[in-house]
């Protein structure tokens, strides 16, 4: 504490973790760029349609019209967790499904797998329901709203017993991916489906109607709200492909020229 | 009055392309009773992949550190366990000290581990707390960074409450500085591609280039095309692919258990598997065809 | 006002911070910012006990809400009962009594035997079932999804059957070609669209976590209310 700022800055330096220095360059980086697409840039942005989220709507008139239940599954993450981004981008489809369920009257199911992600859940939906006056419907449907599912038998069993319409499953998934989308489709129930785990994507590409797949699930929030710093950094998001692209290609090249060129182009990124 | 709408008649093809799924599940029911019943002993062809696993251990001299943590509960108990037993056969054979870690599942499930593995620690003479120990260590990521910078400011006791001081082992660790220091190989058995990610920053791009530290896997198959980038980019030295992968290690160690006993399992339902695909996209490209024929005509 | 602060701004403000000291400290070792997260990882440890705790009390009073819920309905279903009450119930007994005479009576450091055979014999094939089940499903939807229908289709079957017969050890043993061909798909092919999509997914994460730290990404605090 009574060192001087010299002796302090010293001690920092020694500290920067060694090889790291790339890192922390790329970091600034995109924090910069993400910034300045988000804050700064004025020129509105175009992003492609995503199907399955405009298709959500559709499937809650469906739902409506069937007068059987929209099931909505945020999956086995946590907010603790490696997946709580995946989870956290659940949520704001959840909102938003929640204000369509409650506007068309649908009885809207969301089995939870984990307990730390049900006070969020009841708060998300608590929230929606208010916003389209429909607080005292969350009152009373509340305990058969959210409903604690921690084994993929409880779900399946959950989905046997009330036979959705429309099956929302976007968040991160493991095995039991599969059994639900399977179930559901037996049942005739239309399913979207979206993960960020790399495993699971195939098995929802191939069961689902409608499939988001890796980074798709992220954007979501942006993508619903479409408001303009959401948007930039989806811009953002894109520029870094362009970029992860090009050192692809880069890498491959010199790869092809032999290791002996690999070797300094590898030696850049560990400083 | 009311036409009826025009049935298409149901020729063979039609039921070849919809064959009864529960037909399916019988036979492959029946394929793996009968070979569980009768292994087959069927030949296994060692990857390039399992060689490197193998090789990643045996290349390391007597008295490595190796850290095992076995991630996987009773779901995947078929694949993983004989992936633990051949891995702790081949360390204790080859004198390493071992250090178990993990959550609490696996550690209900390990005296059946102990048991297999008694007569091998029993011929090594290797003793609890001094030539190997199991830590209770849950938390997930963010605690694994810490223990792998200094196991001891994160548990004080091994998993039945011995504390630390009394285990040779973690005193050595501590001795020898920052708990990476004493590592020489991270083995990693889970069925959760999270953890393999999670591994493979807080091991290899934490500490690789500083230590040299060896990352090897032991995943479910299904697991691996999307591990398999990291092996390829040598972020990991080797990935033991399932129960195949644990019977190719029961091979090369001369060592068969377990996982030979899958490898026969999955020949015959992976075959019978194949064989209802070809027989339902023939029936289906018949149907179609002849679908079309008829539209035609 | 208030309320709003301790709603919103206030996990957003600890969620910034945090998320701040754990970046900083992956590249300052060492310091004191090492010390705070070895601290907070520990706080971590500390919190999934307690979340098991937590978890089996919520789990107690589900259950005994839906034992009422059973025993005032006009028809009981008793398997439902017996599932979610007795079972619940002997397990805890067992349990507890097991904890007591064996850290307690007989100074036995982990489980003892009983509670063990109960594990072993009930709670493992269960979930060992469940778990196989999964096999069933996959076949299923396999069967009935790997169809030739187009071009597309036709590549995914035939590439799904090379891979698979490669992996098959009768085959791959008898024809090397099979097992060359599923490698060399799996390393090239596979590998290189797996990595594709994790690049991407790695961006997204970063994005998404920025625009977490940043409160852009407030859906876990749910919706404003407008």
């Amino acid at each position: 504490m009574n060192l001087a700022i010299g002796e302090q800055l010293l001690q920092v330096q020694q500290a920067f973790a060694k090889g790291k220095a790339f890192d922390l360059i790329i970091l600034v980086a995109v924090w910069l760029l993400a910034l300045y697409f988000m804050r700064f840039r004025k020129r509105e942005i175009w992003i492609r349609r995503l199907p399955a989220l405009d298709f959500i709507e559709e499937c809650a008139g469906r739902a409506a019209e069937m007068a059987r239940p929209l099931m909505y599954n945020i999956g086995g993450g946590g907010p603790e967790d490696v997946n709580a981004p995946a989870t956290v981008a659940s949520l704001s489809v959840l909102g938003y499904v929640a204000r369509l369920t409650a506007r068309h009257g649908v009885e809207l199911i969301a089995p939870m797998r984990v307990q730390a992600s049900i006070p969020m859940a009841q708060e998300v939906i608590r929230t929606a329901y208010a916003m389209e006056g429909k607080s005292d419907v969350y009152e009373t449907k509340m305990e058969e709203m959210l409903i604690w599912a921690p084994q993929q038998s409880n779900q399946v069993a959950l989905i046997q017993r009330t036979k959705p319409a429309v099956s929302i499953m976007i968040g991160p998934f493991w095995h039991e991916s599969v059994q639900l989308a399977e179930i559901s489709q037996r049942l005739g129930a239309v399913q979207i489906g979206g993960t960020n785990r790399l495993v699971q994507i195939p098995f929802f590409a191939a069961v689902c109607d409608m499939c988001l797949i890796g980074e798709e699930v992220f954007v979501v929030g942006a993508y619903l709200s479409r408001s303009t710093p959401m948007l930039g950094s989806l811009a953002a998001e894109d520029w870094f492909k362009v970029m992860a692209m090009f050192f692809g290609i880069l890498g491959t090249a010199l790869a092809t020229m032999g290791p002996v060129f690999v070797k300094p182009f590898m030696d850049l990124f560990v400083w | 009055m009311v036409e009826k709408p025009e049935v298409e008649e149901k020729t063979i093809w039609h039921k070849l392309e919809d064959l009864p799924v529960s037909s399916l599940f019988l036979l492959v029911i029946l394929s793996m009773c009968l070979t569980t019943l009768y292994p087959l002993g069927l030949p296994v062809p060692i990857t390039k992949m399992s060689k490197d696993t193998f090789d990643a251990v045996n290349t390391l001299p007597q008295g490595s550190y190796i850290w095992i943590y076995n991630g996987y509960g009773s779901g995947t108990l078929a694949v993983h366990e004989p992936g633990l037993i051949v891995i702790l056969r081949h360390a204790i054979q080859k004198g390493f000290k071992i250090i178990l870690f993990s959550d609490s599942g696996p550690i209900m499930l390990f005296p059946r581990v102990l048991d297999a593995i008694k007569p091998d620690l029993e011929r090594a003479k290797y003793v609890y707390g001094k030539d190997w120990v199991y830590l209770y260590i849950p938390g997930g990521e963010p605690v694994w960074a810490t223990v792998f910078l200094d196991v001891w400011s994160v548990v004080m006791v091994e998993k039945d409450g011995i504390p630390f001081e009394k285990l040779p082992l973690m005193v050595e660790i501590k001795e020898r500085g920052s708990t990476y220091k004493s590592m020489h190989i991270v083995y990693c058995q889970t069925a959760g591609s999270d953890v393999v990610d999670a591994f493979v920053r807080q091991v290899n791009v934490r500490y690789q280039a500083v230590t040299g530290v060896r990352l090897i896997f032991q995943i479910l198959e299904l697991m691996v095309p999307p591990a398999r980038p990291y092996y390829e980019a040598g972020n990991t030295q080797g990935i033991m692919n399932g129960g195949l992968g644990a019977g190719e290690y029961e091979t090369l160690l001369g060592r068969p258990g377990g996982g030979l006993k899958v490898t026969d399992l999955l020949s015959l339902a992976q075959l019978i598997t194949i064989a209802y695909w070809a027989v339902g996209n023939v029936g289906f490209m018949m149907r179609r065809r002849i679908t079309e024929q008829k539209r035609r005509d | 006002m208030a309320m709003r602060i301790i709603r919103r701004q206030l996990p957003i403000a600890i969620t910034f911070l945090t998320g701040m000291i754990f970046l900083s400290e992956w590249f300052v070792t060492g310091t004191v910012l090492t010390s705070f997260t070895t601290g907070l990882s520990n706080f971590v440890q500390s919190v999934h006990v307690f979340v098991f705790a937590f978890a089996a009390i919520n789990l107690t009073i589900v259950h005994v809400g839906r034992i009422r819920r059973q025993l005032r309905a006009e028809r009981r279903d008793l398997t439902e009962m017996l599932l979610s009450g007795y079972l619940l119930v002997l397990m805890y007994l067992v349990g507890l009594v097991g904890a007591y005479y064996g850290h307690v009576r007989m100074k036995i450091p982990s489980a003892v035997p009983e509670y063990l055979w109960w594990f072993n014999n009930w709670e493992l094939p269960c979930e060992a079932t469940a778990y196989a089940g999964t096999l069933f499903f996959v076949l299923a939807a396999m069967y009935r999804v790997f169809k030739i229908r187009s071009r597309e289709t036709a590549v995914l079957v035939i590439s799904g059957i090379i891979a698979m017969l490669g992996t098959t050890p009768l085959i791959a043993s008898s024809w090397q070609g099979f097992f060359q061909l599923g490698e060399w798909l799996d390393r090239t092919i596979v590998t290189a669209a797996n990595r594709a999509i994790m690049i991407g997914i790695g961006i997204g994460t970063i994005l998404m976590g920025i625009r977490t730290l940043l409160a852009m990404e407030t859906g876990y605090l749910g919706a404003k209310e407008e």
